[in-house]
């Protein structure tokens, strides 16, 4: 099934934890604070099959949940966030 | 009957045993645990759990809990598992695989090799105030694939700390192909010192092992007293079998039994390659947790043959006796009834355990 990613940055606390385990999906800002690589956080973007068990280890590793899974795209009508 | 053959490298004797009070005083585990179990190394793991970078398990060494990680740069270090901010454990699960590992308190992270990743509640210029906060690490040392860790920076290398002991070992090529296997605890109702004192003689062997002694040559059981360890065993009778399994063709033809200071054994049993190892954790001065840990071809236990599983058993048989015997002593020692035991010749092995008891409690 298709995954979409993007990072609620008023709860991200910038404490780095999610490009290590996932380096090609979410990159810092210079103020630390996280976003998702692909779509410059809009999530519309569907995740490559070979990242989605990193994007599994990064979205359980965010101590915030700041980091949003969805099967649809961010912003459809159907979007539930996990 | 034939008791015990002891050589015995202590030179000192004692007509009776070290105090009880030393079994059932609440304050003397303290010391033991600030004067030996803080200062010894404690066996941890094994290699084989922490093959894959990032793999990493958790333990707890007189008290303190520590962390060993395979870094992404895939070497093997060992860390108090505490967080440098507001020293909260940092790690809760006994094992897994990381790439980064955090504090859930206030979110901080850290590499693999210990390094603070990231601080959230010190940005701008705070940042620079933490940037020394790593992991502090704790000595760790790998021989014969079994991992220790020794929180006192000033103690001898391993491998001095038990004179030929890791030499002895080595000669068992088996060793080398072994992996974690099982691992179970078991909680008794005795001072962990009553367990050692168990181990190291066979004289009750005639008494309440009667299994071990149909199967071992009890007329040739040697104990040897070394330097900070000692060692036991000796051949398996001709046609003796664990369940099916035909001893006369297994792989080991003999058991020996090691002792390390303070509370580790290690045992290798007749029958296909295999070791454990017995760790002994106080709980407090009259409750301990025994660790058990299997170490066979196999990494888990649904996969081992039925030859290993019948070693198990066997394995399993002894210690169950034991258990009841040392709790038992426990309550005795409790009693008013006498203040200290006596030793016979071939209990040497307690006599340099008591030593060294004596000796690191300033006794």
């Amino acid at each position: 099934m298709a995954k979409y990613t993007m990072v609620v940055r008023s709860t991200c606390i910038a404490c780095g934890a999610c490009n290590p385990v996932a380096p090609e999906l979410f990159e810092y800002t210079a103020d630390g604070l996280s976003y998702a690589l692909l779509d410059d956080n809009q999530g519309i973007t569907e995740v490559p099959e070979d990242l989605v068990e990193d994007l599994e280890d990064a979205y359980e590793g965010c101590p915030t949940n700041s980091i949003k899974v969805s099967d649809q795209p961010f912003g459809c009508p159907k979007f539930e966030a996990s | 009957m034939a008791y015990n053959k002891v050589q015995n490298a202590t030179t000192r004797t004692f007509e009776r045993t070290m105090p009880y009070r030393l079994f059932t005083d609440p304050k003397v585990l303290d010391k033991e645990m600030e004067l030996i179990f803080s200062k010894t190394w404690q066996l941890v793991g094994h290699v084989s759990q922490v093959e894959k970078k990032g793999a990493f398990f958790t333990a707890d060494v007189a008290d303190n809990p520590i962390i060993v990680i395979r870094g992404t740069d895939e070497v093997l270090r060992a860390f108090y598992n505490v967080c440098p901010h507001r020293a909260t454990k940092l790690e809760k699960s006994g094992q897994g695989k990381k790439k980064i590992l955090q504090c859930m308190y206030h979110g901080w992270t850290f590499k693999t090799d210990g390094s603070l990743n990231k601080a959230p509640n010190f940005r701008g210029e705070d940042e620079a105030c933490v940037q020394d906060a790593c992991l502090r690490p704790v000595r760790m040392e790998v021989l014969e694939s079994l991992i220790f860790v020794n929180l006192d920076d000033d103690a001898k290398p391993l491998a001095e700390s038990y004179g030929d002991f890791f030499d002895r070992l080595a000669k068992f090529d088996f060793l080398k192909d072994l992996q974690f296997t099982h691992r179970k605890t078991r909680h008794i109702k005795a001072n962990w010192k009553a367990f050692v004192e168990n181990y190291l003689e066979c004289d009750h062997c005639h008494v309440a092992h009667p299994s071990f002694i149909d199967t071992l040559n009890m007329d040739d059981y040697q104990i040897i007293t070394c330097e900070n360890y000692s060692v036991q065993g000796s051949m398996v009778k001709p046609d003796k079998q664990y369940g099916e399994v035909n001893l006369d063709e297994a792989e080991m033809q003999g058991g020996s039994f090691y002792w390390l200071w303070p509370n580790l054994m290690l045992t290798i049993y007749p029958g296909p390659a295999n070791l454990a190892s017995i760790q002994l954790v106080p709980i407090d001065h009259e409750n301990t947790e025994i660790v058990y840990t299997y170490y066979f071809r196999e990494d888990s236990l649904d996969k081992i043959s039925p030859e290993e599983k019948d070693l198990m058993t066997f394995a399993e048989q002894v210690r169950h006796e034991d258990i009841e015997l040392v709790e038992l002593e426990q309550i005795g020692f409790r009693s008013r009834a006498f203040e200290k035991g006596r030793y016979s010749q071939s209990e040497q092995a307690i006599v340099q355990f008591h030593e060294m008891i004596l000796e690191a409690l300033n006794e």
